[in-house]
């Protein structure tokens, strides 16, 4: 990427390029993160969408990031995921999608990771929506605490310190998935 | 904690979740192709409005096309001097803060500029802008440890309040167009203030996060609720704030209002137990952080039902610890 602060010159002037060069960098580590919190390949997708709609409505507005874009693209996913889950809280619960049978296992094998994966999202979706983000960013996103602290607007430490709580919680719910 | 630190179950959890199914890539050209078909419809009203109008607008004195935001402020910045102003002085108001010399100044220069709004939808856009600069003003005041009067709680929610009546009067893909500003720029501010452990402000700017939030969801809806006696000016100059938002009995409302009384009480309650549930570590039936979750089992760490029954009024956004 060119400099980020000349691409965002150039996105608040909505520059076709500046802006496509932002979605293809972006969009795919954004879907990711929402799909943690879903467990659903379409719900992912379309509130992936939503997120860069929402970075183009804030440009265009003369707000939107000053400096990070990632940063802000993923606080931006997450107020994205709290506003649908308050959506659907009233409706049942979709299935976590099955599409993870790794190509080239056994079938048994396949089955062990399916049952595996849907346990540690389940573990995950029962965290708060803070705590989730700390455990995705952090230890599937790779993330330091600085930056995650800049994402959630919370102080480094307070990060750490919801860090320490989630693992706890995601131990204790993931004991009782197996037991 | 380190990812090797971590322990074994866990490790071999988040393992398991690394792995996650590509976007459909049609989908994700769609969305691209959406995205940027967006940009352009954008970029076209950021020039103006209709294209056979531009050329009215020129003449031998103004070439360049001239914006009714520009003539505005042109007869707002020569009122300002006829009445013995300085430019600077106008503009050094506009930065002020509450408690400095030129602050009512500010507030008097914004009151014209609605008056002189030359449509609702301008109206409404100056009327969020105003509000992010009554919210910008309590975190000024703040990062310099000023106190934080009632009073300037009040003018914030008032001028909110104001906002969402001005965008109730438009059509409907304007006004969601806004309120959506209206509920990222909250959200945004809401998280800064509770950085600055501005907690009665960040209360504030959540209620009106969730209000527009509740626009979008139900614009028709919205569009009742606050065009019924949501006469956009009121006697004072301002509108007093939802007296449905207000738990004092009738009899007290000759009381000066308390910007701190009229927030919901259920949101400082919901507050709470957010922060309560993570210090529990666990999510409670029926709230919306564990929104379509099925229960692992009964009896499990988060109990039974979850998903069910959040209700709107919650308040996630940033107040989940």
């Amino acid at each position: 990427l060119e400099s980020e602060q000349e691409l965002l010159r150039r996105a608040r002037a909505l520059e076709e390029g500046a802006l496509a060069a932002i979605f293809d960098e972006y969009y795919e580590a954004i879907y990711r993160y929402i799909y943690h919190y879903t467990g659903h390949v379409q719900s992912a997708e379309d509130m992936a969408a939503e997120v860069f709609q929402r970075l183009l409505e804030q440009l265009h507005a003369g707000r939107g990031p000053d400096r990070h874009i990632k940063a802000w693209l993923y606080r931006v996913a997450h107020n994205v995921i709290i506003d649908e889950a308050r959506r659907l809280s009233h409706r049942d619960h979709r299935e976590l999608d099955e599409e993870l049978a790794s190509a080239g296992a056994s079938p048994e094998e396949q089955t062990q990771q399916a049952i595996l994966s849907e346990q540690a999202h389940r573990a995950l979706l029962h965290l708060t929506p803070k705590q989730r983000s700390v455990i995705v960013l952090r230890f599937l996103e790779g993330m330091d605490h600085d930056e995650i602290a800049h994402i959630l607007s919370m102080p480094v430490g307070a990060v750490k310190a919801l860090q320490h709580r989630a693992l706890a919680a995601m131990r204790r719910n993931l004991a009782h998935l197996a037991g | 904690v380190k990812q090797e630190d971590l322990p074994e179950e866990v490790k071999k959890a988040l393992a398991a979740m690394k792995e996650v199914p590509s976007p459909d890539p049609i989908r994700q050209a769609a969305a691209r192709q959406a995205f940027l078909a967006r940009a352009g419809q954008l970029r076209l009203q950021a020039v103006s409005g209709r294209q056979d109008m531009r050329h009215r607008k020129q003449n031998i004195l103004f070439r360049r096309e001239r914006f009714p935001m520009t003539t505005l402020a042109r007869a707002l910045i020569t009122l300002v001097l006829l009445s013995g102003l300085g430019t600077g002085t106008a503009l050094a108001a506009d930065a002020s803060v509450p408690g400095q010399f030129l602050h009512p100044l500010d507030l008097t220069i914004e009151n014209v500029q609605q008056a002189l709004a030359f449509s609702p939808a301008a109206r409404a856009q100056l009327s969020l802008r105003i509000a992010a600069e009554r919210a910008d003003e309590l975190m000024a005041l703040a990062r310099s440890g000023q106190a934080i009067e009632q009073g300037d709680l009040l003018r914030l929610q008032t001028q909110l309040q104001t906002t969402l009546q001005d965008m109730s009067q438009l059509q409907q893909q304007d006004m969601l167009r806004l309120l959506t500003q209206l509920r990222d720029m909250a959200g945004d501010q809401a998280g800064q203030m509770e950085q600055l452990r501005l907690n009665e402000g960040a209360a504030i700017m959540e209620q009106f996060r969730q209000q527009a939030q509740n626009g979008i969801d139900d614009p028709a809806g919205f569009q009742e609720q606050h065009r019924h006696g949501a006469g956009w000016q009121s006697e004072a100059g301002t509108p007093e704030p939802e007296a449905t938002e207000t738990t004092e009995p009738a009899g007290e409302a000759t009381q000066e209002p308390d910007a701190t009384t009229t927030l919901e009480p259920a949101r400082d309650q919901d507050r709470q137990q957010d922060r309560d549930r993570d210090q529990d570590q666990t999510c409670q039936p029926g709230s919306v952080n564990c929104p379509n979750v099925t229960p692992p089992a009964p009896g499990g760490p988060s109990g039974q039902g979850g998903g069910h029954g959040g209700g709107p009024g919650g308040n996630n956004n940033g107040n989940d610890d």
